[in-house]
């Protein structure tokens, strides 16, 4: 039953972990009912405990609102891949770690439903763009 | 607890690399803020000129300025990878507030023909004809009921009976299933959704009708060869013209059909597929595009 959508939110949070403190709090509890997004979303995402599961809501004009879960943040699947715990800060001079040709494919794989690209390559593209944005080097 | 909010412009490419930018310097996640007009669901929504927004908050301690000048820092270089534009990083002071609880003051009781439909934290002095229940909004319904949950209220409480067997296709939250109920009929209440069905078995318990209403996953196929004096089917067109068949065939003699989920360019599909299936339409009403109509089968 079609309602007007009032805004989207996307929040990347911790898997099983959502509380009311920031970010959550303060980017949705101006529009729904916050309690029962942590709710739903500590459900949903137990099993995925340690990965970051973005939630996509879509609040309505009456303050109901939906939402879906998508893929892990690239930078999340490229960090745990490459055995990193975090990115490099200065990335186009100090490298933090590498990444195989396979492994780009299979991150590229999981994140295909969610990124705007329309093949397999054009998803490999986009992580290899974020792997060297972290400092982390692609095996040729 | 004082906070300070973090955000920054950008291109959606650069959305992922930003948040873990963040994340890095102790954010705990970040939320974006996607570039949409207020549309009709379903619908493309308009375009709106702008880039995402991504925010972020960090707790204003000791340590906040060198997380900001990192931030900033690390911002930068991101630049270097095509990633921009990247906009200004800006800030403000958030003050700590009761996030859990602050949302409450929207939401009222809504109140159709007899049914109040209350939020737990609201008081209502009850007078004694009205049916009072306890619903929380959130993902089923908001500030205001859909037009077709307002129709399907309005039209149950003039025919529910003490006694009744009612069948509640697509039950959601129960929002049907607990006035039905507190008229004095048995529910059968099945959705094919295993979150509605949690959410709606929460819901029977808190209105203290569990002696009255099964919830159960499953479609009108789950009911094959019982019989019902009142079906409530607040669902789709599509789906109704397909189980308009099996509506028939679970109505006891006389028994009626609530059908609603129609929009306006549908309703002649669902009278003529219930026409088909040997049901009788005694009533259509209206609000704004959505029908609701009622259907009766044939007596034995």
């Amino acid at each position: 039953m079609a309602k007007k959508v009032k805004t989207v939110i996307t929040l990347q949070i911790d898997a099983g972990k959502a509380t009311p403190a920031p970010p959550v709090g303060p980017a949705v509890a101006p529009h729904i009912n916050v309690m029962q997004f942590v709710k739903e979303y500590n459900e949903r995402t137990a099993s995925m405990a340690g990965s970051i599961i973005p939630a996509e809501i879509t609040v309505f004009e009456d303050r109901s609102f939906t939402f879906i879960l998508k893929t892990p943040p690239a930078a999340d699947l490229i960090r745990k891949a490459a055995g990193v715990p975090k990115g490099s800060a200065v990335p186009n001079r100090d490298k933090v770690g590498t990444l195989t040709r396979e492994q780009v494919r299979e991150i590229a794989q999981t994140k295909l439903p969610d990124l705007n690209a329309t093949s397999i390559e054009a998803a490999e593209k986009t992580i290899m763009g974020s792997a060297r944005s972290m400092g982390i080097t692609v095996e040729s | 607890m004082h906070w300070v909010e973090l955000s920054v412009e950008a291109h959606p490419e650069a959305v992922d690399a930003i948040a873990d930018v963040f994340r890095q310097h102790g954010t705990n996640g970040v939320a974006v803020e996607q570039p949409i007009q207020s549309h009709i669901e379903g619908e493309e929504p308009p375009v709106k000129s702008g880039n995402p927004v991504i925010r972020a908050f960090l707790p204003a301690n000791d340590r906040v300025e060198a997380e900001i000048s990192g931030i900033e820092s690390d911002l930068w270089h991101l630049q270097a990878f095509d990633l921009s534009p990247i906009g200004a990083l800006q800030r403000r002071d958030v003050e700590e507030e009761d996030w859990a609880h602050g949302w409450k003051e929207h939401f009222h009781p809504l109140k159709i023909g007899r049914v109040v439909i209350k939020p737990s934290w609201r008081e209502w002095e009850g007078k004694p004809d009205e049916i009072v229940v306890e619903l929380d909004p959130g993902m089923a319904f908001g500030t205001g009921l859909h037009p077709t949950t307002r129709l399907m209220i309005e039209a149950l409480q003039d025919r529910v009976r003490p006694g009744m067997e009612v069948l509640d296709l697509g039950t959601g939250s129960g929002i049907l299933a607990i006035p039905a109920a507190r008229l004095g009929s048995q529910v059968t209440a099945l959705d094919i959704s295993d979150v509605a069905v949690e959410v709606a078995r929460e819901n029977v318990t808190i209105n203290r009708v569990e002696g009255q209403v099964s919830v159960a996953e499953g479609t009108v196929e789950a009911v094959t060869g019982r019989r019902f004096d009142l079906i409530l089917a607040n669902i789709i067109a599509s789906v109704l013209v397909h189980i308009a068949p099996d509506l028939a065939a679970a109505l006891k003699p006389e028994g009626e059909v609530l059908a609603s989920g129609i929009i306006d360019e549908r309703v002649d599909l669902v009278r003529t597929a219930f026409g088909d299936a040997g049901l009788e339409i005694t009533d259509a009403t209206r609000d704004g595009d959505w029908w609701l109509i009622v259907a009766r089968s044939p007596a034995a």
